[in-house]
């Protein structure tokens, strides 16, 4: 089935897509449901709406500098679709066959061997209306060095978003995909990002999950050659009734693999978050060194978090570190500030914003981490 | 007419002889224990106040209690700031009126700097703010003055000081703040010999120019030689059991408590 359906992509792109539709039909809503009691239940969700309703009318923009390729699934030949979509598949659940049963919107990105690119690609994807789904292929050759920047945003008329990434960073390659989400408190938002990481390269991934009613975030980094390294970066704010599902894995599929994740976030008001680390270290996989952090901050009453580190490490010959916090503003915090003549609720402000600033300054423009500070502030004075 | 001349006499009364911080009978409370029990204590702009007392006394509760730390219940007294009754004010409110505290144990925040920090305290009393860029110049000076890095200002509020960079970072606060009434807690506890003459030097400098009341708690005698003490109050069990001048801080310093205590 698997392969049926990648020969088919691009080649006759209505016949993969009534397969992905065919999928979709067969398949069983999946339940979000995490051990320990912890699921998921989006009882206003209904996906047959989101076949009925796709929008076919808009498109991601890139902006991208001198050297970059820009191609559509269409130019890649069998081979090339074969590899590049191998990542993803439509049978892996009904969200997925779903998003390839309505995907129109590809983007391929191709960083050329030993092209180190200056300044970042910006892919940019906004939704005035309905049901959308997008594809982002980046394939850096070796020794390529690219920094890429996506901003999506929606208006409360769309009603469900999916995207997935896939990255192949080759021998010596350093991607940065850097990624933030502010999508109307009215969009669903389903992403699957996953990357394959060769010999010596890199990709850094860095999410800034701000917006949408429900986002479903999945981040997978397969570590396949020797001093492969990853490492990601992500933060958030929800607000309201925001329920974010986020999940970040570090495959280490051979030995001497480095990475490192660190998650830190806010939830206010009535919003809720899972997060969900894991590390994987097969049983060949000797010498690796992995890394996961999740440190989470609750402001509010009826704010909810759980936070699940799970580490599966088949051999003994490794570094790992592995934890999650769930913590309350700091009390003596805020008399420092207070006592110093700050109001209580800027001294709030800052003190939440400064939580979040160790991942808010990693992202690659000092325009960029401007947004995310005055987004994340703007909320919080609401 | 006679209303105007009453009121502008008042207010002149009100500044001359009424710039003054009055604790009177305060009791103090901390998760249900009275820490503090009835403490009535006066101090002057320009003067040095020194408190003293065992482990345990109650020194840093009374310091928390007079900022307005909400965990420090105030069950009966009143605290009067220039005339104006303030017990019942938050801690920015009293920091406006003039109050400061410098912590025994200043806090670490990460993802905030220094420099962001400072200038909105600043920024907050004055109606005129500092952009970042006149902020900057006066920060320089006054860590010129502590002999503090100018790298100083780029790292998160006390996240990695050392012992003596974080009391240090407490005076540099005193010093662009300028009170008018500053309670030190333990402003000394584990600062080198020179770094305490440093941090005495900018203590009494901002004291004789602003005439300012300074309030501290100690251990140890050597920051009082540079700050000169005019009063000492003896802390124990959460009263006051004595009070007098710089002596009885030299007293206390070679006797020890025991003398003052079992008096």
């Amino acid at each position: 089935m698997k392969t049926q359906t990648m020969q088919s992509f691009g080649m006759n792109k209505e016949l993969q897509k009534k397969e992905a539709r065919e999928l979709f039909n067969n398949l069983e809503t999946p339940l979000l449901k995490y051990g320990q009691g912890i699921q998921v239940l989006l009882k206003e969700l209904d996906l047959n709406q989101v076949i009925a309703k796709v929008n076919e009318e808009e498109r991601m923009t890139i902006e991208a500098p001198q050297g970059v390729i820009i191609r559509s699934i269409q130019e890649l030949n069998q081979e090339e679709l074969e590899t590049y979509t191998s990542l993803i598949s439509a049978t892996e659940n009904k969200f997925l066959a779903l998003h390839f049963a309505i995907l129109d919107d590809w983007k391929i990105i191709i960083i050329p061997r030993d092209m180190t690119v200056k300044g970042p690609i910006i892919i940019t994807s906004h939704i005035s209306k309905k049901a959308k789904a997008e594809s982002i292929i980046v394939i850096a050759e070796v020794n390529a060095k690219a920094e890429i920047i996506e901003r999506s945003s929606s208006t409360e008329e769309a009603y469900y978003k999916s995207q997935t990434v896939q990255i192949f960073a080759k021998e010596n390659a350093h991607i940065m995909f850097s990624s933030i989400q502010e999508l109307s408190p009215e969009t669903y938002n389903f992403v699957i990002k996953r990357g394959k990481v060769e010999a010596n390269a890199n990709i850094t991934w860095l999410d800034a999950t701000l917006g949408s009613k429900y986002t479903h975030l999945r981040v997978q980094t397969h570590l396949t050659s020797l001093h492969a390294n990853t490492e990601n970066y992500s933060l958030y704010f929800n607000q309201g009734k925001q329920i974010f599902d986020l999940n970040t894995e570090s495959l280490h599929k051979t030995r001497q693999t480095n990475s490192n994740m660190l998650c830190k976030g806010v939830i206010t008001e009535n919003a809720r978050t899972i997060y969900q680390g894991r590390i994987l270290i097969e049983k060949d996989s000797k010498n690796c060194k992995a890394k996961q952090k999740s440190e989470n901050l609750l402001i509010d009453e009826h704010a909810r978090c759980d936070a699940v580190p799970i580490l599966e490490v088949e051999n003994d010959e490794v570094q790992c570190s592995h934890g999650a916090t769930i913590g309350k503003l700091n009390e003596e915090n805020i008399f420092y500030f207070t006592a110093r003549g700050i109001e209580e609720n800027i001294a709030k402000q800052m003190i939440i914003a400064g939580f979040l600033e160790p991942i808010i300054n990693k992202f690659p423009t000092e325009e960029i981490q401007e947004h995310i500070r005055k987004n994340i502030t703007e909320r919080i004075t609401k | 007419m006679r209303i105007t001349l009453i009121k502008s006499l008042t207010e002149r009364s009100r500044g001359n002889t009424m710039k003054k911080l009055e604790i009177k009978d305060l009791h103090v409370e901390v998760d249900g224990t009275e820490i503090i029990k009835g403490i009535t204590l006066t101090f002057h702009p320009g003067k040095v106040h020194v408190l003293m007392g065992p482990n345990g006394s109650g020194k840093s509760t009374l310091a928390n209690a007079l900022m307005g730390h909400p965990k420090y219940k105030i069950t009966k007294g009143q605290i009067i700031l220039d005339g104006k009754d303030i017990t019942k004010e938050k801690a920015n409110i009293r920091a406006k009126e003039g109050l400061f505290l410098s912590f025994q144990y200043p806090t670490e925040i990460t993802g905030v700097t220094m420099a962001n920090f400072l200038r909105t305290a600043v920024n907050t009393k004055r109606e005129k703010k500092y952009s970042i860029v006149e902020f900057h110049t006066l920060l320089k000076e006054k860590m010129k003055e502590l002999q503090m890095d100018s790298s100083f200002s780029k790292r998160y509020v006390n996240e990695g000081f050392s012992g003596g960079e974080k009391k240090r970072a407490e005076i540099l606060q005193l010093t662009l703040l300028e009170p008018k009434y500053a309670i030190l807690d333990e402003p000394d506890s584990g600062v080198d010999r020179d770094a305490i003459e440093i941090l005495s030097e900018g203590i009494e400098r901002v004291r004789k120019n602003k005439e300012m009341a300074i309030i501290i708690i100690t251990h140890y005698k050597r920051i009082l030689e540079y700050l000169q003490p005019d009063e000492v109050s003896i802390l124990y069990k959460g009263k006051i059991i004595a009070q007098g001048n710089y002596e009885l801080a030299k007293q206390i310093e070679k006797e020890g408590f025991e003398g003052v205590i079992n008096k």
